[in-house]
């Protein structure tokens, strides 16, 4: 096993004894010790206290386990699963402090569960570590969701559950077949290219996009994200999907295909996200739009492609766990989160709004807020590679999530030109400038200044940390005039249309229409005519059984009673049935 | 001066729109902005990709919507069906 603990097994286990503490308020220590216990195995494994790190992409390999004729190893320790494990650790201790307040001691074990298991998932270094891992984070994932409790949440808790599955199903045999042809068992570089032989790394492709949520597999995120607990959820937006994109980078950097995938991505989540009256939707539909990002980041392939995805990855846990904290405090403190019955809160959530805008500000690549950066990075491998399509759509999805982000959430949850909430929220509100409770001002606070040092001063530790080498300068005079314009001019546009923007009381559509609505039709199918004819056939066997047995036990009468046709084919079925049961017993 | 909406407004006007205009045409003059494609030299063409786009995005997600907006029971009501 070696000296090294590992950090993502030690939370995991650690979170069953939680349910054990009696006293609340040592429970609640534990759950930030927890996790900074495992920050600071981080911690002591960057300073080399387990062995150096080599330059990636050679790693430390620790806790190697042999399983059949195969070796399992744990514990890959390279730059690009430290810089992961970081983020994975210190977000879930800010959604901890977030959710310390939550009495349901099954929620934190869950939580602690989807955390250590995701990082175990991003330590793992063959391909079934990896997946046993990400199969933990979907379970864990799915209490997550149904702790909501409503009938709504239930329900997208499986179908998040079946999304997973299939993925899940997709992965193993697109790895058992990868590990039957070449013997190697290593989440690692993948061949790529077109034809039968490839067919192992379509289904592992497959299963890694329908993880990360990509475009036309994205539609179990808004709908998971939208119906699950309040503060649960937040676990799930920020681990679920970045671990399906780092096997992706892992495996499949350079495919041209998703660089075109991943500008789909980004485009399309923001069409539907216009539509939206959920605030909480409207996130998930800018998770799955920089996970277009972070894809394209994949597809590009040049060290500057690969680093402004790792990087727009670690910008983005940071950012989304803010953006979906600010719609979860609404959400808790009012009971909704839906633009239609929100407006006029900032009179009583001011520093929410605050601290949420700073979120808003770095998913849009404000300058000087983290997403700035690492968006940049992206945005110039794309321009490198002289791709104007993808450089022109990249900003285009730029443009749609400052128009979304930064205007209109805030617009509708916090302002819709009113001073008051409408009455039925007002009455859950005290008079005071804030209403949030302080653990969830202090759960905001950590990512909030992360998103501002990471912006103002990337170079130290973020650059450092990165797997490859940076000389990438963000605040070049093009680059800050150029975004800042844009901005101006979004706003714009914003305002003119700003009628349009406004949340209605509706519901949209999303690719999950092609198996929901079948799918429905199925089960009724199933449960009206099928039942139908399966109750008929039920009738008809048991008359044809009451006439056999009739007919068996006084053969005379049966057919002086019964017309003589009818007779003859009951006893020419009893014969068929007597022959086929003599057949099936002696085959047996 | 009590800030009203009119006064941020007008001040996003002069000094947002207006003075980003100005100084956009300044930088190029002054062949301070180095770009990788032709066209983004173009004069206030970042101005034009954030009106634009951000049109393009409300107005042909209010047209997608024809088609994809329904009732919030929608799936409900399928269900029960």
């Amino acid at each position: 096993m070696g000296d090294w603990i590992h950090p993502g097994v030690l939370i995991m286990l650690g979170a069953f004894l939680v349910p054990f503490l009696g006293n609340r308020k040592v429970k609640q220590v534990y759950l930030i010790l927890l996790p900074s216990a495992g920050l600071v195995i981080l911690l002591l494994t960057s300073m080399g206290f387990f062995g150096a790190i080599p330059a990636f992409p050679g790693a430390l390999h620790k806790w190697r386990i042999p399983f059949l004729h195969y070796t399992l190893e744990l514990g890959r320790i390279d730059k690009m699963s430290m810089i992961f494990a970081y983020v994975y650790v210190v977000i879930g201790i800010a959604m901890l402090i977030f959710a310390l307040r939550e009495k349901n001691d099954w929620e934190h074990v869950s939580a602690l569960i989807h955390i250590g298991s995701s990082v175990s998932a991003i330590f793992a270094r063959d391909l079934f570590t990896y997946i046993f891992f990400v199969e933990i984070a979907t379970w864990s994932a799915v209490f997550l969701i149904w702790f909501r409790g409503t009938k709504t949440s239930k329900a997208s808790g499986f179908r998040y559950f079946l999304w997973h599955v299939v993925a899940g199903g997709f992965l193993l045999a697109g790895s058992i077949m990868h590990v039957q042809t070449t013997g190697s068992i290593y989440l690692d570089l993948m061949p790529w290219g077109w034809g039968w032989p490839y067919l192992a790394y379509y289904f592992m492709m497959i299963g890694f996009l329908i993880d990360a949520g990509s475009f036309p597999v994205h539609s179990w995120l808004p709908d998971a994200y939208s119906t699950g607990g309040v503060t649960s959820v937040l676990y799930v937006t920020a681990f679920s999907t970045k671990t399906g994109i780092y096997g992706l980078v892992r495996c499949f950097p350079g495919v041209e295909l998703l660089m075109w995938l991943g500008v789909v991505t980004a485009v399309v989540a923001l069409f539907l996200a216009v539509l939206e009256n959920d605030a909480r939707r409207l996130c998930g539909y800018h998770i799955i739009s920089q996970d277009g990002y972070m894809i394209c980041g994949v597809g590009i392939g040049t060290y500057l492609g690969i680093l402004g995805c790792v990087s727009h990855i670690i910008s983005h846990i940071i950012y989304s766990c803010l953006l979906l904290m600010g719609a979860s405090t609404v959400l808790s403190v009012t009971g909704t989160c839906k633009f239609t019955n929100t407006g006029g809160l900032y009179k009583y959530m001011r520093i929410s709004f605050w601290l949420y805008l700073i979120g808003g500000f770095s998913i849009s690549g404000m300058p000087y807020f983290n997403g700035f950066v690492s968006k940049s990075m992206t945005i110039e491998a794309a321009e490198l590679i002289h791709q104007p399509i993808v450089y022109l759509l990249l900003e285009g999805a730029t443009v749609g999530t400052f128009l979304h982000t930064a205007v209109k959430l805030p617009y509708n949850l916090w302002f819709q030109g009113r001073d008051e909430p409408p009455a039925d929220i007002r009455v859950k509100l005290k008079d005071k400038p804030e209403n949030t409770p302080i653990n969830m001002l202090i759960g905001m606070t950590i990512p909030a200044f992360l998103c501002v040092y990471m912006g103002v001063y990337p170079y130290y530790p973020f650059y450092e940390m990165l797997p490859y080498p940076v000389d990438f300068v963000p605040y070049t005079i093009t680059r800050v005039f150029s975004i800042s314009q844009m901005f101006v001019f979004t706003f714009l546009a914003a305002w003119y249309l700003r009628t349009l923007i406004r949340g209605t009381p509706t519901y949209t559509l999303d690719s999950d229409w092609l198996g929901r609505v079948p799918g429905y039709a199925l089960v009724s199918f199933c449960r009206g005519p099928l039942m139908a004819f399966g109750a008929f056939l039920d009738r008809s066997m048991l008359k044809v059984a009451d006439v056999a047995i009739t007919a068996v036990r006084n053969p005379g009468i049966a057919l002086k009673m019964t017309p003589s046709a009818i007779g003859a084919g009951v006893t020419i079925i009893v014969v068929i049935f007597s022959l086929l049961a003599a057949i099936l017993m002696k085959g047996i | 001066m009590k800030i009203t909406k009119e006064l941020l407004m007008k001040l996003y006007y002069i000094f947002g729109v207006g003075g980003s205009l100005v100084i956009g045409f300044l930088l190029l003059y002054f062949d301070k902005l180095h770009y990788h494609f032709a066209f983004q030299y173009i004069p206030g063409f970042f101005a034009i990709c954030g009106f634009v786009f951000c049109s393009i995005l409300i107005l042909g997600a209010k047209l997608l919507g024809i088609w994809l907006v329904r009732p919030v029971d929608y799936y409900e009501k399928r269900r029960r069906q």
